[in-house]
């Protein structure tokens, strides 16, 4: 059985009045893909961006509950942002590489971290963008701007810039819905294989990428969980009606 | 190699193993039915659990794979081929074991080798029967499975006609060999019932190739 590696608790996030999210209690374990899925605006890219603390950035947000990544709540007043964002990366929406080179986008957070071996740097690029499966396409252009590669590249970039600082958790906010389908299905590989090293939860629209690559599946609607399953289980078998129904593709 | 093509692989290499088994279980059914080997009898009866086990997990690996893959075209008629193929491969597996069965009530009952000869040679047919519709099945290869109907069950049909007459025969001639022959008869007709399940597997190999839905002709 695999091991719990974050989990909410009684979390609630407020945006003024609005409440976004009501008591969520989920749990994730190590080594699986965890797929988020729900109508728009049910709360599940917040309850992401809660993970590693994206919300805080956020004007006139208060969360109530607790979020325990490896047992330590990250909302305690001496957690350390940094050092968090590092052990829990995001994947966002729309590839947002740097306006600077592949290996300077991928050596970002290294260098932050004060790392100027040029073996070691090289060496953690190469590592990176190997197991983003972006290493064949970028290897002879590590100089090139990484703004001038394709949507689905710049995406595995983006990966790989995040895997480059050795994260525990990568956490994907739709990483596949900017892109077309054979980009989208390399990153639903690239996940994949990368599950066998790290822990991924995703923000997902697309059902279809959510049963085919996820372990895990939660439902959202309206700020609460109605239903976290296994996958299987969840499209074979859903326990709550507005499960099935959203799934069928009768509203949302 | 994508997951879904992993899964529909695994999936009809399974397909293969389980005909394997229920060709298998004709062919030692048949023969303990013949040489009267009461222990073979229940090694096929005991292995019926196990066709049995492997259709329920074939039906739901196939419910997995739509639910969650979203098959399209060859895919979607591998895993609609299985479904279908594995309720015809499992019953042909019931049928071996009823005349394992019957091998062992026969175990105090009068013969009549004459009979049984042709009955052996209809396990035969039957068996070669089911060999070509798998192979057909595994390899999707047509010309094989249309030649079916044509090859075998012109000497198949031929073969029941021989053991329900002389079945009949017998019972007119002694009439204390009632349930000899009605026995005969009902190994006659398991085996029939095998051969039209060996026939539907192979218009579920043409469903598989072309995507066309036929009726092999039946003699």
């Amino acid at each position: 059985m695999a091991e719990v590696i974050i989990e909410s608790k009684q979390l609630d996030l407020f945006y003024g009045y609005f409440q976004a999210l009501k008591k969520i209690n989920l749990q994730f374990e190590t080594n699986q893909i965890a797929a988020l899925i729900g109508p728009s605006g049910c709360g599940k890219s917040t309850f992401l961006r809660c993970l590693n603390r994206m919300n805080d950035l956020v004007d006139g947000v208060k969360i109530d509950g607790e979020v325990l990544y490896e047992k330590q709540d990250i909302y305690a007043p001496n957690t350390n942002l940094v050092e968090l964002r590092k052990q829990i990366g995001m994947v966002f929406q729309q590839p947002n590489p740097f306006p600077f080179s592949v290996y300077d986008n991928v050596a970002f957070g290294l260098r932050l971290a004060g790392v100027k071996d040029k073996k070691l740097l090289d060496e953690k690029v190469e590592k990176s963008l190997r197991q983003a499966a972006v290493w064949e396409e970028v290897k002879d252009k590590l100089h090139t701007n990484a703004l001038s590669f394709s949507g689905g590249q710049q995406q595995r970039i983006c990966i790989a810039r995040v895997l480059a600082v050795s994260p525990k958790i990568i956490l994907l906010d739709e990483p596949t819905s900017a892109l077309d389908p054979i980009s989208s299905a390399k990153i639903e590989e690239t996940l994949i294989n990368l599950k066998k090293e790290y822990t991924i939860i995703m923000v997902t629209h697309n059902l279809a990428q959510a049963s085919r690559i996820s372990d895990k599946t939660v439902f959202f609607m309206d700020g609460q969980v109605v239903e976290a399953a296994a996958t299987k289980k969840m499209f074979l078998n859903p326990e709550k009606t507005a499960t099935a129904d959203y799934l069928a593709g009768k509203f949302g | 190699m994508t997951i879904l093509e992993q899964k529909v692989t695994t999936l009809t290499s399974q397909f293969a193993e389980m005909g394997a088994l229920a060709i298998e279980a004709t062919m030692n059914a048949g023969r303990s039915f013949v040489n009267h080997d009461v222990e073979l009898a229940n090694r096929v009866i005991v292995n019926d659990t196990q066709i049995n086990e492997l259709q329920l997990k074939l039906e739901k690996q196939s419910f997995e794979i739509m639910a969650l893959y979203q098959p399209v075209a060859t895919d979607l008629r591998q895993v609609v081929g299985v479904l279908k193929a594995v309720t015809d491969v499992e019953r042909i597996g019931d049928h071996a074991r009823n005349i394992a069965h019957r091998t062992i009530k026969f175990a105090q009952l009068q013969r009549i080798p004459e009979i049984e000869r042709n009955i052996w040679q209809m396990v035969e047919e039957v068996s070669a029967e089911l060999r070509i519709a798998m192979d057909a099945y595994n390899q999707a290869d047509l010309s094989q499975a249309r030649t079916i109907p044509t090859t075998y069950n012109g000497p198949i049909n031929d073969l029941y006609n021989e053991i329900a007459s002389a079945s009949y025969q017998a019972v007119a001639d002694d009439p204390t060999l009632i349930n000899t022959s009605i026995g005969y008869l009902k190994i006659a007709q398991d085996l029939g019932r095998i051969s039209d399940y060996g026939i539907n597997i192979a218009e579920w190999s043409i469903y598989l190739a072309t995507g066309k839905l036929i009726e092999l002709d039946n003699y």
